[in-house]
């Protein structure tokens, strides 16, 4: 019986607990990189409907800053920036929504996880929908991460060779854990 | 049509599973599409009206997928 299993049409996955609080805390790294719900600016009562239409159109979203988000939030041209602007102007607020909304809610099934008997371990049993939510979650955080540790396909984790920086070997294990929950979650989701 | 880019990051077990989830495409296809991102760099994985095709980028890039849509 491995740490993630399938029951029925739910996917069960049992974490440590420290491990659970730490991909909580990613979680909400991402989550804060993705930027808050931007509220509506409160508009004047009697702002002219045209004024306003203009005014979001000409305030298109811009490109992501950095690399990560650059990464999460990718372009849907190539090498035409008007169409992907137009592309971005259209879907940038929803996919933001739909990448934090699914952040939050592996947060929030960390939080309300059951615990096991000694209080060491937790389990949440996703049902389908949240299982896609999980994994869509698990890919961001390990883009995000991947992207900082500079991941590419050369990539071996051969950590002990790797390096003797106690922090970067500790964000690359961290990694590696990520690819592995990845993994072992996609292998027993339904489609 | 819908392109979707190798990248080094994400699993090839969970690209598969994207193209059968997003597509309904059978193992085997999803198999073959995420095989031919990642020998060759890149693949179609959809075609259809410009409105469906920016759906479909929109779906993917929600799943954490390099993908962008080209005019044929």
């Amino acid at each position: 019986m491995g740490p993630v299993r399938r029951r029925g049409d739910h996917v069960r996955v049992t974490l440590d607990r420290t491990e659970a609080d730490l991909l909580a805390s990613l979680v909400g790294q991402v989550r804060a990189l993705l930027g808050e719900g931007t509220p509506a600016d409160p508009q004047p009562r009697d702002a002219d409907p045209i004024d306003l239409l203009e005014a979001s159109l000409g305030n298109p979203p811009s490109r992501p800053e950095g690399p990560i988000l650059e990464r999460l939030l990718p372009d849907g041209y190539r090498d035409d920036p008007e169409a992907a602007g137009e592309f971005r102007r259209l879907t940038d607020a929803d996919l933001r929504a739909t990448k934090r909304e699914a952040l939050d809610q592996v947060r929030r099934d960390i939080e309300a996880a059951e615990s096991s008997p000694r209080g060491r371990r937790i389990i949440v049993d996703l049902d389908e929908p949240r299982t896609t939510q999980w994994l869509h979650a698990l890919a961001d955080v390990r883009l995000a991460l991947g992207v900082r540790l500079g991941v590419s396909e050369d990539t071996r984790f051969a950590l002990d060779d790797l390096t003797e920086d106690p922090a970067l070997a500790a964000e690359l294990a961290l990694y590696d854990w990520l690819t592995w929950l990845q993994d072992a979650v996609v292998r027993q989701a339904p489609v | 049509m819908t392109i979707v880019w190798n990248d080094p990051i994400n699993l090839m077990s969970y690209v598969t599973w994207v193209f059968q989830k997003l597509f309904g495409y059978s193992k085997e296809k999803a198999t073959k599409l995420m095989l031919d991102v990642h020998n060759k760099g890149r693949a179609a994985v959809s075609t259809g009206s410009r409105e469906q095709m920016e759906h479909d980028v929109s779906r993917l890039h929600a799943a954490g997928l390099w993908a962008t849509l080209q005019r044929d």
